[in-house]
């Protein structure tokens, strides 16, 4: 036990006793010596009186006489009173008849006065004698003489000084023996307290096998044997207290032990940073991924471990401050992993953040899979569609030539009327069959590049307005086929959107064509309207509806409601999963509600967009570079169509304008520079080159804006763009293609072939239907080698993409498409080709 | 000691509410059926010790030569001894014990003034028991004063007549700056009152005076006394003392040049004063003894022309009387004294007493001292009593010391002490 340094209360209370008594005993013994010494002074006052009037009285009668021994005798014997230091007498004429002084009388004794008249008390000095108390006593009123008896005060003092010294032993030894007795009690009493307390420590120190023995019945025992009960109860309350401890321990260990096998077990990587940034935890899988070996890392800051990756995640979500993120993040030895991260944040019981946790997981095997997949279904689709198209056009070719020379020659014989009509339904079906396989083969190979995505994507401003009315003009020839109305009911004042237009018209043709598919009798009806912020469009039928089950599978591939009728399968199934790829890309959704017998309606919603300033900035700007177009252009075309293609370089490094230059002049290219955007985009507008490759980053007008100003002009909105950049999102730039520098020459001049190509599409001339189909073989005086066949329903792509020039529509296509609004746009020219006799196409 | 504070304040008492209204008559019958007890207190012990032995070595001298003679009439006379230390109360108890004895005839050969001036009241009267004093060796004044003469019956002469011979003497030499070196009690009182006295009749005063405490030995200083004395500047200095403090003065005074005749009293001592101061003396290499001048109230015991001299001389020689067994047994006893001489002188006057006691008891023992005139003592002077005169003789003698013992101061000696 440490020692008690502070004095006791006991020591204290017994000082401070010490003390009183010490003041208590010296004013009691000044008191009690200066009553003594008072008293004293009195006494020996009454007593030389007495003997002063003994010795007057007794000598009355001697000193008339004049005997001195006598006197002598007389008063020597009252010498030996206590506290009488002389006697004198003397006679009337105040001789000194007797004294009592050795060797002599003191000379101050002599001058003393006399009374006559009773007693009379001087205190004097006496050399040798000290403070004396003189009492004179006339003898016979003076007559016979007067005695002197001298009182020594110096005796008085002495016994005052003795009576104090006295006292204060006797006090002294009453104080010790106090002190004595107090120590003993104090002794008593002090002890069980300082064992209480060594025990109370011990108790505090948690030894509760510490024992305390107080005997006593008074309070301390009391409360000594109340601690020992108390210590008791503590003791039982501690190991009780312990062996729960150690239960809720090992189960928590034991948990702890569980989940760390679990964390250390994920086949994902788990990594959790705190707050500061610096790592909590992390597992082998996260170990594996990194390549981090055995080393501990805990502690460490993320930054120094992780690549930078990690580390931006683990920076985004440490604090709490951001939602969920993701990230795909390079893995050791070429993987790729995706990154989860996300905060560790609590709220009870006060809002606190932990830190942060990021899981990954090793996708490399998914992207391949991915890659294989888009792979095979390119391959596969390639594969099938090459000899698909083979296999319709000459199917095509065979029944037109069937139909146009063979039948003809043959219907003179009657017997082979009826083989003929045979062969001519089975080549109606053959062609039906494979028109059908190529669309859905398109639509398996249009679906599979939605999903890798890789399709490619033209953002513009679009009314719903324009897609409904060109979306119902292209399916005319459907619905008219079948005898349905189709009623189109846009909402005054529509909101545009942001889309790729006819990525759109694809999905309401779609919609229309399902509707039309499954309807018997009209109208259907398409409405486009506001909801909120979303343009709502909506395709009502009353066809046999959709059971309840089925709606939510119909946007899911193959799943084509038509496979539970009777009716043959008509479609492809592909057309509503395409549909819901192209709404959800335009960040919008696709659902359908329907009463089985009653009809459906099908319905998509596609956030409004809000027209931005900086469109119109960029257009303004573009104005001012690239006028209204006008109609020398068209010639100018024209005029150069026979030249070797002219493609403008733009780029503001010189040394790689002249090596692209060399590299496309080698192809027998024509070559232009430019070497900024404002002069790309005034070049394009003069000289109209075939293909530019545009540099994005460049002093002045960067590329970003002139690809915008291009493709905002009608004149330059055609000419395909190759991006050649340095940063990686070339494509969004709004170019058709991009490509990362450094430049692979050949597979720079592949792609700008690839481009020359496509751009023929986009000639002057255009024909609508098959080379064969279109019958224009008999029509070769308008351009033939120059003339482009395409799809009716491609037209419009055609046009959006800023096709100029001639569009010749075969009469049978003519109700497929909207031709009054291909008259309307202004560089267009519509020729209708007139029907060839003897074909029908519906059959 | 207790006890006797206690009888003390007794006598205290008794003396203050009035010893002397106590019975006066009734003379104590002193006769007892076949010898005569005499009581005796006197100093044994102490520094005046040396007086009661020789006293009373000499009056026994007297008494056992009386009593192998036969007596008084055949009755032996015996001193019963006691020792009072030349103390006062002391003496008084002594006194009291005695009285009380009826077998004691009187009391007798009394040493010192303090111890008689305090034991008188009780002669005076004490109840049933009332015994005279015969002889006490002391001559102040009390006892030979009223009330208490009639009580006392002293042989020698008192100290006034010693003073008064001594101050007679001087001043017809001349000498009369006298100082006095006196006891502080009863007796150097009684001394100091005889000189002023005896002064007076000349119109001179004492020129200074010195005391000493009573019972002071003579190793002690009197320096301080000397000094004293000194300051007076005196021709002569008469003390009147015990034989130890006398001695120490006249030590002193020598030693410090008061080289003044010193006069001492008869009852200092003169052969035991003489011997302190001879071993002083011897031990200082200084002759003390010169210039001092005692007075004698007997002859000197070397005046052998004297009978009674010669009857000493030869009582003491043959008796050889031993010290009382109260005495201090290292006391070495002298041959011959003043001191012995006069209590051979008043035993043989109280043989005489006795004897006409034993002859005529209706006399009574006062009756019987009173009937006594012109007693020879052999000494020249003749002795009488009566119921006036309690006084036996008034002789002065003067002594100094030749050749180492104290003889009579011849005329030449006078002269050259002359101023």
């Amino acid at each position: 036990m440490a020692q008690v340094r502070t004095m006791s209360i006991f020591k204290k209370t017994g000082l401070l006793a010490l003390a009183l008594f010490g003041l208590i005993s010296l004013l009691t013994s000044a008191l009690t010596a200066y009553i003594l010494y008072e008293r004293m002074t009195e006494e020996y006052l009454s007593k030389g009186s007495a003997i002063a009037q003994s010795i007057a009285g007794a000598s009355q009668e001697i000193l008339l006489n004049r005997d001195a021994a006598t006197v002598q005798a007389m008063i020597d014997q009252y010498l030996e009173i206590e506290g009488v230091a002389y006697v004198f007498v003397m006679d009337a004429d105040k001789m000194v008849v007797s004294h009592t002084f050795v060797p002599e009388m003191p000379p101050r004794l002599h001058t003393l006065h006399q009374s006559k008249f009773g007693l009379r008390v001087d205190e004097v000095d006496v050399e040798h004698l000290g403070r004396i108390l003189d009492i004179c006593q006339p003898v016979l009123a003076g007559v016979a003489g007067y005695v002197h008896v001298g009182m020594d005060k110096e005796l008085i003092m002495k016994y005052f000084w003795a009576s104090i010294i006295k006292m204060q032993i006797l006090l002294f030894s009453i104080l010790i023996f106090c002190v004595g007795i107090l120590y003993f009690v104090t002794n008593r009493i002090s002890r069980p307290l300082t064992q209480l307390t060594e025990y109370a420590g011990k108790l505090a120190a948690h030894d509760f096998s510490a024992t305390i023995e107080l005997t006593s019945s008074d309070e301390i025992g009391v409360l000594g044997r109340t601690m020992s009960s108390m210590a008791q109860e503590m003791a039982s309350l501690f190991s009780y207290m312990e062996s729960e401890v150690t239960k809720a321990t090992g189960d928590l260990r034991e948990h702890m032990v569980y989940l760390s096998s679990i964390i250390d077990n994920l086949a994902d990587g788990l990594l959790v940073v705190s707050p500061t940034g610096s790592i909590t935890v992390i597992n082998p899988g996260m170990r594996e991924f990194f390549d981090l070996g055995d080393k501990e890392y805990v502690g460490f800051a993320a930054n120094d471990v992780f690549p930078s990756e990690v580390s931006e995640l683990s920076e985004a979500i440490r604090m709490c401050d951001a939602d969920v993120q993701s990230a795909e993040i390079p893995l050791s030895r070429g993987r790729i992993g995706k990154a989860v991260g996300s905060s560790i944040c609590i709220t009870e019981p006060n809002r606190q953040c932990l830190g942060g946790v990021i899981l990954v997981r090793d996708i490399t095997r998914e992207k391949e899979l991915d890659q294989l997949k888009t792979d095979f279904i390119s391959t596969v689709s390639h594969e099938l569609r090459t000899p698909m198209t083979s296999v319709l056009g000459f199917a095509k070719i065979i029944k037109k030539k069937l139909d146009q020379t063979v039948f003809p020659a043959l219907e003179k014989n009657a017997d082979l009327e009826r083989p003929i009509v045979q062969v001519q339904e089975n080549m109606e079906i053959i062609v039906t069959e494979a028109e059908r396989l190529t669309e859905l083969i398109n639509d398996v190979l249009d679906i599979a590049k939605m999903e890798a995505g890789e399709v490619q994507w033209r953002d513009q401003v679009v009314f719903m307005a324009d897609v409904l009315r060109q979306s119902v003009d292209s399916t005319r020839g459907v619905w008219k086929h079948r005898g349905i109305e189709v009623v189109s009911d846009v909402e005054e004042g529509l909101l545009p959107i942001r889309g790729d237009r006819s990525r759109l018209v694809q999905v309401m043709v779609n919609l229309i064509s399902n509707a039309v598919k499954f309807t018997r009798e009209g109208p259907v009806i398409c409405r486009a309207h506001m909801d909120r912020e979303n343009v709502l469009v909506s395709v009502a039928d009353k066809g046999i509806g959709v059971s309840e089950d089925a709606l939510h599978e119909i946007f899911d591939k193959f799943k084509q409601v038509g496979d539970t009728l009777t009716d043959k399968p008509t479609g492809t199934g592909l057309g509503l999963p395409i549909c819901r790829q192209i709404v959800e890309h335009h960040k919008g959704e696709i659902w359908a509600e329907s009463e089985p017998g009653n009809g459906s309606v099908f319905f998509f919603s596609i956030p409004a967009a809000s027209i931005r300033s900086e469109d119109t900035k960029t257009s303004d700007e573009c104005v001012r570079i690239l006028p209204k177009p006008d109609s020398t252009m068209l010639v100018s075309d024209n005029g150069e169509a026979d030249l070797a293609p002219l493609i403008l370089v733009v780029d503001d490094d010189p040394i790689l304008d002249r090596y692209l230059r060399q590299v496309f002049e080698d192809q027998g290219f024509r070559v232009e520079v430019a070497v900024n955007g404002e002069e790309a985009v005034k070049m394009a507008r003069d000289r109209m080159p075939n293909l530019i490759t545009m540099d994005l980053m460049m002093p002045g007008m960067d590329g970003r804006t002139a690809i915008k100003c291009l493709r905002n002009n009608p004149f330059t909105r055609h000419i395909p763009i190759l991006v050649l950049s340095a940063l990686t999102d070339g494509v969004v730039a709004g170019g058709d293609v991009a490509l990362t520098k450094p430049v692979d020459d050949v597979r720079l001049v592949e792609v700008t072939r690839a481009l020359l190509l496509e751009k023929d599409i986009r000639r002057s001339c255009m024909v609508l239907g098959d080379k064969e189909d279109a019958g224009l073989d008999k029509l070769m005086v308008i351009s033939p080698e120059n003339a482009t066949y395409c799809d009716p329903e491609a037209i419009w792509e055609h046009v959006e993409k800023g096709f100029k020039g001639t569009i010749f529509i075969p009469a049978e296509l003519d109700d497929k498409i909207d031709v009054e609004l291909l008259t309307r746009l202004p560089d267009v020219a519509v020729v209708i080709l007139p029907v060839i006799a003897g074909q029908d196409k519906s059959e | 000691m207790r006890r006797f504070f206690i009888v003390r304040q007794v006598l205290r008492f008794l003396l203050r509410t009035g010893v002397f209204l106590l019975l006066l008559a009734m003379p104590g019958q002193v006769c007892a059926d076949g010898s005569y007890t005499l009581g005796m207190s006197a100093a044994f012990t102490g520094p005046s010790g040396g007086l009661g032995i020789e006293l009373y070595r000499g009056s026994i001298a007297y008494f056992n030569d009386l009593n192998q003679q036969g007596g008084i009439n055949g009755k032996p006379v015996v001193v019963e001894t006691m020792d009072d230390g030349y103390q006062p109360d002391p003496a008084i108890e002594n006194t009291i014990s005695l009285m009380r004895q009826n077998d004691i005839s009187c009391l007798f050969n009394y040493v010192g003034t303090p111890t008689v001036t305090r034991i008188l009241p009780l002669l005076k009267g004490y109840p049933g028991n009332r015994k005279l004093l015969f002889f006490p060796f002391t001559g102040a004044e009390p006892q030979r004063q009223e009330p208490y003469s009639k009580y006392v019956f002293n042989l020698r002469a008192s100290y006034r007549q010693e003073l008064a011979e001594l101050v007679n003497r001087f001043m017809k030499l001349g000498l009369r700056r006298m100082a006095v070196f006196y006891q502080a009690d009863a007796y150097g009182r009684s001394g100091w009152d005889g000189a002023k006295r005896a002064l007076a009749t000349f119109g001179r005063d004492i020129s200074g005076e010195a005391t000493y405490r009573r019972g002071t030995e003579f190793d002690k200083s009197m320096q301080e006394q000397v000094r004293i004395i000194q300051r007076s500047r005196p021709d002569v200095v008469l003390s009147i003392g015990s034989y130890a403090a006398c001695a120490a003065f006249v030590r002193d005074a020598r030693d410090m040049g008061l080289n003044v005749p010193i006069a001492n009293v008869s009852f200092v001592g003169s052969e035991n004063m003489l011997a302190l101061l001879q071993q002083a003396g011897a031990d200082n290499g200084f002759d003390y003894t010169k210039n001092l001048i005692n007075t004698q109230v007997v002859p000197s015991y070397e005046d052998l022309s004297l009978p009674a001299v010669r009857e000493y001389r030869a009582l003491m020689d043959t008796m050889q009387p031993a010290p009382p067994s109260e005495a201090d047994p290292s006391y070495k006893p002298l041959k011959y004294s003043f001191t012995g001489f006069e209590g051979f002188l008043n035993s043989k006057v109280m043989a005489v007493i006795l004897k006409r006691l034993d002859e005529s008891p209706e006399l009574g023992l006062a009756g019987a001292a009173e009937s006594l005139h012109d007693i020879d003592l052999g000494i020249k002077t003749n002795v009488s009593f009566s119921p006036d005169n309690h006084q036996g003789l008034d002789r002065v003698y003067f002594t100094t010391v030749r050749d180492g013992s104290f003889v009579h101061v011849v005329e030449e000696q006078w002269e050259a002490w002359r101023k």
